[in-house]
């Protein structure tokens, strides 16, 4: 547990290739550092992460310890004016044209909240060419004019549209209150030589808890 | 000098003498050159924001985006050749700042106009721009501009948990384009801003009044939106000089479409969205010279393929479908907006709005209007386009057609029309692209011009389909409107048009579209049923929450909202208002309220899976002068104690079923006590009976029953004998109108029957051909006969009409059951008022739909569940 700290950083960049499968995988080693926030603080952020928002201002984060004594990352978007993300601070090399499966945990008190990979070639480990990109977004279900009151939570499509760029689907769920929700997202590198993932809020205001987050490599 | 003193004087005259002395230092201050942040400080004592609250405005040139003038209670001056003159007036607790603005250059101006409030707020802060939630904390001081879209009223409010502050403009004043934003400053302080971007010509002069008035937010901004709607029932109250079926139900085509008399009685079509009358849209009246076309796509319409005279013809026999139904018909134009593209590229290639890269700013070319047309998008004033529709809108009144209003679908706003139209337009504004009027102008005017066309006496309406780029002064201008979804869908827009549209009806017209909500194939059949009981509890809710009225599509099929229907059209006919009148109740019960004083409905839903068991308290100086006793609309028995201006009303609420409470007895302000009030009718006769201490000062007869009966007081039991029946409705609805064999009855018209006695017995045979037909199983004729003359009829005789001077019109004596008022008018509401009250022994419910959002499998979904053609119960 400690202090609450906002950080800013530069705008996401566009795009990645993307695919999604259902059976078993076999995974290599995560690739993400710190991915389960139990590493600790640096320059106010947890370590390898980094915040990203057009208007940090109406964002809060803090580690905080659940009854497990696990930690978990809570971001706090006062406002839906702007999105803002967590990343990991540095891209994350990958092979290209090589299945990587990315996950994570979060659990939404309100609001909408989007996990993002997004794959680029990366010359001088800047500058993104061909960009794909894969997206999964939670809707909390608070709000919703006929769950909890009149249907079971687990009926509920999501009521909003989502757009995506680049040629990868997306995914679209939704979340009851308090429900921990699994993120999983399987891309496809293509021309892709680093990836970055990020999680977040999506133009809503609530609470986002966040746990656990990996990026493996597929080995068959 | 002389400015100083025409400015103070304007003052002088709204400003007690006390006050002179600050209002005559400011002005000092703006005439000594401190133009920068002079400002007018109308004393705490006038608007209570107490430390004082500031006002000031500023212009900046849209072409150069540097500020030209700025100032406050100026007096006529003149700044960057802007001619500025500011008026200060006050009428009843409202103040008006009015600016008067000249360009008294040579060059065509571009201004950016802003009004700036700074307030002083303490304690928990809030601001509301018109539309949405209150922001505060976080999201207030993020800030951010709120545009006109959406509906969003021109009305915004700063408050904390003791004041508030109102900035507006009248509702009824049109803009192409305004904004408004609040800034943080400190921790007490903020500003409230309203942009308007004005064009000026030479000469030009334009004017615009700022309303601003306080309030004590006991319920947040919905004080100040109350305190608007009171100031401006023309933009928020459906006009009185039009036909009364506008506040009603609509229809949803089933006069139109199915010329179902009985249909459309049993489920409130009360008026009909006469969709597309016309064989080429943008020719709505059917003229000559615009008939013979080649559409994009085969005229598949056979009405549309006749020749124009038949098709006249035609039209309007099919429009007095409206009279047998008893439906005020609405005149259908895709709100004047577009135009079928040949007509519109070869005559009115100017009334074309464009983008500015040349394109349609709207178009269609898939099927829509007509299905055979493609529609492209228009300016509707100021052009030729706009002339002809005036020519056509008129001529079709002048032709006595059986219309009473014109229905405006798709209005809209935020396109931008830059080409014929522009200069005739008023309010013009700019942007990179340069000069423009937005859509919504040339709409509002076309629908002036529409009200003020007159038939019979009356005016006709406007009844809008709303949209989410639309502007409010054009709600300002509908007597109704349609949601063309269900009420769960949208919620934001719904909001929005809820608050823009006063104490106007909405229908829901829309069906139930449950698919693209739903996971439905992952669910069970029983499931799938169970989510479809679920929303239909939430449309009888809702509708009673926002006052909306469920139409055919949803009602047709579920018994729970049919039995409803009656008391939703009722109850939203006294008017929705935006302080539900109601103390803090758990988060699952729903309040609303409906009207004032005595007479005025408190609605209470339980959207909870729960039964409720407990308190409900009524702020009776929300209601009116009085303090109240209200009684339920079952009849109830409601233990209830008044202490102060609060009614506390012991209640239980069923899971998902609303509580509707009506104001029926009148109590002096300061009347103390607790009593028991519960009522009864036999639809002949009824009473309120009310136990305690507490003494009534008058008592109304309750939920629906005719508030003209004379109450007559025994003791504590209040009783009343229905002006329109004589006979109780038990009696009434075991009348033999016919037996297994068919009509067992014989209706009886005098010999010389006025059209509306005709009508009557029309009704009357029509409402058991239609239970024969469609309410019976199997279905079997019942075709009571009419006969005229009363002389040589035996049996079981239903007599319509003729002469009765006294007593209530429907009466039943033995084997002869009478409806006769005193005039044919009134035999003909009797008759009506009798076929309700036949309703609840032959009740009919209908199929439920067996389709909807196809798309997204929404049959499917209905077979799954077992209730597609079926009933939902």
């Amino acid at each position: 547990m400690f202090a609450r700290f906002v950080c800013v950083a530069a705008l996401l960049l566009p795009a990645v290739a993307f695919a999604q499968e259902t059976t078993p995988l076999k995974l290599g080693p995560n690739l993400l550092q710190n991915g389960d926030f139990e590493a600790g603080v640096e320059n106010e952020s947890p370590e390898n992460w980094k915040f990203s928002s057009a208007i940090p201002q109406i964002f809060q984060s803090q580690l905080t310890e659940e009854k497990s004594g696990n930690h978990v990352l809570q971001l706090t978007a006062l406002a839906p004016q702007m999105s803002g993300y967590w990343e990991q601070s540095a891209p994350i090399a990958v092979k290209p044209n090589t299945k990587y499966l990315a996950r994570g945990r979060a659990r939404l008190n309100r609001g909408t909240l989007m996990f993002w990979v997004l794959g680029a070639k990366y010359v001088n480990d800047k500058t993104p060419e061909k960009a794909v990109e894969a997206r999964y977004y939670v809707e909390s279900l608070v709000g919703h004019p006929l769950t909890p009151n009149y249907w079971k939570p687990q009926w509920a499509l999501p009521a909003k549209k989502y757009g995506i760029r680049g040629s990868g689907p997306l995914r679209v769920d939704t979340a009851a209150p308090g429900e921990w929700k699994t993120l999983e997202l399987l891309v496809d590198s293509g021309e892709a030589t680093a990836l970055r993932l990020s999680v977040g809020a999506f133009f809503a205001s609530g609470i986002y808890t966040l746990d656990d987050f990996s990026l493996q490599e597929v080995t068959s | 000098l002389k400015n100083y003193f025409l400015a103070f004087g304007f003052a002088s005259g709204v400003l007690p003498v006390w006050r002179k002395l600050p209002v005559a230092v400011a002005f000092c201050l703006v005439f000594c050159g401190l133009q920068a942040r002079a400002q007018m400080r109308p004393s705490s004592g006038d608007l209570p924001l107490a430390p004082p609250f500031q006002l000031t405005y500023e212009i900046e040139d849209g072409k150069t985006k540097k500020i030209v003038a700025v100032g406050a209670m100026n007096p006529k001056e003149t700044q960057d050749n802007i001619e500025i003159e500011s008026l200060w007036t006050k009428r009843g607790a409202r103040h008006f700042w009015t600016t008067r603005f000249k360009n008294s250059g040579d060059v065509q101006r571009w201004l950016t106009l802003r009004w700036k409030a700074r307030v002083q707020l303490s304690g928990e802060r809030a601001y509301w721009p018109g539309r949405g939630e209150p922001k505060r904390a976080a999201e207030l001081d993020a800030g951010g501009k709120t545009d006109a879209q959406l509906n969003t009223l021109p009305l915004q409010v700063a408050f904390d948990d003791q004041r508030g502050l109102a900035l507006a403009l009248d509702p009824m004043e049109i803009f192409s384009d305004w904004s408004v934003e609040w800034k943080t400053l400190d921790a007490d302080s903020g500003v409230m801003t309203l942009e308007i971007p004005l064009v000026l010509d030479v000469g030009q002069s334009d004017e615009i009044v700022l309303e601003i008035f306080d309030f004590a937010p006991r319920h947040g901004h919905l004080d100040a939106v109350q305190k608007y709607y009171d100031a401006h029932p023309e933009a928020f109250w459906p006009r009185d000089n039009i036909d009364p079926r506008i506040s009603g139900g609509g229809a949803t085509y089933v006069v139109w479409n199915q010329n179902e008399p009985e249909l459309v009685r049993r489920f409130n079509g009360d008026w009909e969205w006469v969709y597309a009358p016309f064989k080429r849209t943008g020719d709505i009246y059917g003229r000559e010279e615009f008939w013979n076309y080649t559409p994009a796509r085969p005229i598949t319409d056979k009405t549309r393929n006749l020749s124009r005279e038949e098709f006249h013809k035609a039209r309007r026999e099919r429009l007095e479908r409206g009279l047998r139904a008893d439906t005020a018909m609405l005149f259908y134009t895709p709100a004047f907006i577009y135009a079928e593209e040949q007509l519109a590229l070869e005559k009115y290639p100017g009334a074309i709005i464009r983008k500015p890269d040349g394109k349609y700013s709207g178009y269609f070319s898939t099927p829509w209007v007509t299905g055979h047309d493609n529609e492209v998008l228009m300016y509707p004033w100021g052009n030729d386009f706009s002339r002809q529709s005036q020519r056509d809108a008129k001529q079709l009144v002048e032709d006595n057609l059986n219309i009473q209003g014109f229905a405006y679908d798709v209005v809209t706003g935020s396109h931008r029309h830059r080409g014929a139209g522009l200069n005739e337009s008023p309010r013009r504004a700019f942007d990179a692209n340069g000069v423009y009027v937005d859509i919504a102008v040339g709409t509002a005017l076309m629908m002036d011009f529409t009200r003020e066309l007159e038939r019979d006496g009356k005016k006709m309406a406007n009844v809008s389909n709303l949209s989410g780029l639309m502007r409010s002064y054009e709600a300002a201008r509908s007597d109704a409107a349609m949601y063309e979804r269900p009420p769960y869908l949208n919620l934001d827009f719904l909001k929005a048009h809820r608050l823009s549209l006063g104490h106007k009806p909405l229908a829901w017209w829309d069906d139930w579209g449950l698919s693209e909500m739903l996971r439905w194939e992952e669910m069970s059949g029983e499931e799938i049923r169970q989510a479809y009981l679920g929303a239909r509890d939430y449309v009888l809710l809702s509708s009673l929450a926002y006052g909306g009225a469920p139409t055919y599509r949803l009602a047709v099929g579920t018994p729970k909202l049919i039995r409803w229907l009656k008391p939703i059209r009722r109850i939203l006919r006294a008017g929705w208002e935006p302080v539900p009148g109601v103390l803090p109740t758990p988060d699952t019960l729903w309040p609303a309220r409906y009207g004032r004083g005595l007479g005025a409905y408190v609605t209470i839903g339980n959207q909870s899976r729960e039964n409720f068991k407990g308190q409900i308290q009524i702020e009776n100086d929300v209601l009116g002068s009085d303090n109240y006793l209200f009684a339920a609309h079952d009849g109830r028995a409601l233990r209830q104690s008044v202490s102060g201006r609060i009614t506390t009303i012991d209640v239980e609420i069923a899971a998902h079923e609303p509580l509707v409470l009506q104001a029926v007895a009148r109590l002096a302000p300061n009347a103390r006590g607790a009593a028991t009030l519960s009522w009864q009718s036999d639809g002949a006769h009824g009473t309120v009976k009310i136990e305690g201490a507490l003494s009534p000062l008058g008592v109304l007869p309750p939920h629906g029953e005719d508030a003209s009966a004379k109450v007559v007081r025994n003791k504590n039991v209040w009783s009343w004998s229905s002006p329109i029946f004589a006979s109780d409705f038990q009696k009434l609805r075991a009348f033999p109108f016919f037996d297994d064999k068919g009509a067992s009855a014989t209706i009886v018209l005098p010999k010389n029957a006025a059209p509306d006695e005709e009508w009557a017995a029309m009704r009357l045979q029509e409402y058991f051909n239609f239970w024969g037909r469609k309410g019976l199983t199997p279905a079997r004729k019942i075709e009571i006969p009419i006969v005229r003359g009363e002389a040589s009829q035996t049996g079981n005789l239903i007599v319509i009409g003729g002469e009765n001077k006294n007593g209530a019109p429907v009466k039943l004596e033995g084997t002869r059951l009478t409806v006769s008022g005193k005039t044919p008018a009134q035999t003909r509401a009797a008759t009506l008022a009798l076929l309700d009250a036949l309703d609840e022994k032959y009740f009919y419910v209908g199929q439920f739909p067996t389709s909807g959002e196809d798309a997204k499998g929404e049959s499917a979904a209905l077979k799954k569940a077992g209730i597609s053609g079926g009933i939902l119960d």
